[in-house]
């Protein structure tokens, strides 16, 4: 399990769910790991799990759609490990509001976090990579970035927007060695996928061909493909984790 | 970086998994077929190019960790796959990946392609996959599941000039490849797309299309694919690392879909 060693990755939104994998699923394969959140608690504890696996680990407060701070995780990560190779935008929030029923304040909110968030960490890192000569940007994005909900109006807007972002970025910079692709999964078994009520999980889970939910292991196996040398021919793609619901 | 010297993955679930790779005697082919090997696999070499084949397998079998055995195919032959199929279970008891890789290549455009042309890259590029997806789920369905790699190509996502039988037969295959997901999802048969975008084999360079000159112009990151970077995105659709993926198309393309 090589696949990251030596390499440095910074992770938002790594306290827990999916982020939480991703980051245990990167110092498995032995990359030194920036993991960023605004739950410090649970990011701490994390982070103190994997240094006691012999990962070397940073955990760092983090809002995401803060420039400010995003100038902060470069540095500290920067002065830690000496340059930045991989940048994962996972952070994110859901909404279950429809297009009538959303309200400014929660579409800014959405918007500034997942659309935003996503923004700023490529133009905070794309600087680093650069130096670095080339690395990878991984955008966590979702089915519903390619797809229409029921409902979760402001959720599907900002992941397409994710999506038509991380294509820009993989046009862009791809003369400087720096790939961007996303990963967009389906029903994953998160926090965030419990907070839908038991009807619209049922219809989700039928609508799924493999009828089941995602692990968070599964998303964070295609984050480490896509971050790896792995995959240096592929960049501006999606990676679709969803038991086959787009495939219908 | 990935090259044919290092093995940047290991996937320890490929260990001893049966896998078949049609048109595995060159090309990106004969590359899947050496990576899987190099995973612990025993690897069917299936072509219609008997020499390469049984000189690749023998190769492969000395290298190890894997082994490999090479067996006559021709994928637009029913019984032919009826034979692998048969040949293969009675001797490595299981079949466990397919990688339908054999194809041809055709640069006519609508005016110029003849009905002979057309009916040939129709029975190889979507037929063949068909039938061989056909013949192998009996043996998955047994083991519990299984997982289908199709390659298909930038060609059947994007119009180009000319290439109309190629384009619509990649197309075909890409649907091909969704309709299996659906359909097999429930029996935990996952079966995918992979689409190159040009590959440093000569492939498209022999059929007389573009130089490899044009084609670097076409693609973002500025050169051609390595066989070896198409091989990694099969391994890892082939293992259990993408047990919930289903029905994906992967471009491996340097970006040319992105634009």
């Amino acid at each position: 399990m090589t696949r990251l060693t030596s390499k440095t990755a910074i992770i938002t939104g790594a306290a827990q769910g999916i982020g939480a994998a991703i980051a245990r699923a990167f110092a498995a394969e032995g990359a030194a790991l920036v993991l960023t959140d605004l739950q410090d608690s649970a990011g701490e504890a994390l982070a103190a799990d994997l240094s006691a696996t012999g990962a070397r680990v940073l955990f760092l407060h983090h809002d995401v759609a803060c420039a400010a701070d995003w100038e902060t995780i470069i540095a500290r990560t920067q002065e830690a490990f000496g340059g930045i190779d991989i940048l994962v935008n996972n952070a994110g929030i859901g909404a279950l509001e429809g297009l009538e029923t959303e309200t400014e304040d929660g579409w800014q909110r959405i918007v500034a976090v997942n659309q935003t968030g996503t923004w700023l960490g490529m133009r905070a890192a794309i600087p680093a990579l650069r130096t670095r000569g080339g690395g990878a940007i991984v955008n966590l994005c979702s089915i519903m970035g390619l797809t229409g909900d029921d409902g979760h109006f402001a959720y599907n807007a900002t992941k397409g927007a994710i999506r038509t972002m991380t294509r820009n970025a993989a046009v862009s910079y791809v003369g400087d060695g720096i790939r961007a692709n996303t990963v967009c999964p389906g029903m994953i078994l998160t926090e965030m996928a419990g907070e839908e009520d038991d009807e619209t999980t049922m219809d989700f889970l039928n609508l799924t061909p493999m009828r089941r939910h995602g692990r968070p292991e599964e998303v964070a196996m295609g984050v480490v493909f896509l971050a790896s040398d792995e995959a240096s021919f592929i960049t501006g793609t999606d990676l679709v984790i969803d038991g086959g619901y787009l495939a219908r | 970086m990935a090259d044919t010297d290092t093995l940047a993955a290991t996937y320890p679930c490929l260990a001893d998994k049966v896998v078949i790779v049609t048109g595995a005697a060159q090309g990106m082919g004969a590359m899947h077929a050496r990576r899987f090997v190099q995973q612990g696999s025993r690897v069917v070499i299936a072509d219609i190019q008997d020499a390469p084949g049984q000189a690749l397998a023998g190769d492969l079998t000395a290298c190890g960790p894997g082994e490999a055995m090479f067996c006559h195919l021709d994928v637009a032959s029913a019984a032919d796959w009826q034979d692998l199929v048969a040949g293969v279970t009675a001797r490595w008891g299981r079949i466990d990946v397919l990688v339908n890789n054999a194809a041809v290549m055709a640069i006519a455009g609508i005016e110029d392609e003849t009905e002979a042309g057309w009916d040939r890259i129709m029975s190889i590029n979507p037929k063949g996959s068909w039938l061989g997806i056909r013949a192998v789920i009996p043996e998955m369905r047994r083991l519990g599941g299984g997982s289908i790699i199709n390659i298909g190509s930038i060609a059947g996502f994007v119009g180009s000039e000319g290439h109309v039988g190629y384009q619509t037969s990649k197309g075909a295959v890409r649907m091909l490849t969704k309709n299996a997901a659906m359909h097999y999802a429930p029996e935990n048969i996952r079966v995918n797309l992979v689409a190159p975008g040009i590959v440093d084999t000569g492939f498209a360079v022999e059929a007389g299309d573009h130089s490899d000159d044009e084609y670097i112009k076409l693609t973002p990151l500025g050169r051609l694919a390595r066989p070896e970077e198409i091989s990694a995105a099969v391994l890892f659709l082939a293992s259990s690392q993408s047990s919930f993926i289903t029905g994906l198309d992967m471009p491996v393309d340097g970006g040319f879909l992105a634009q």
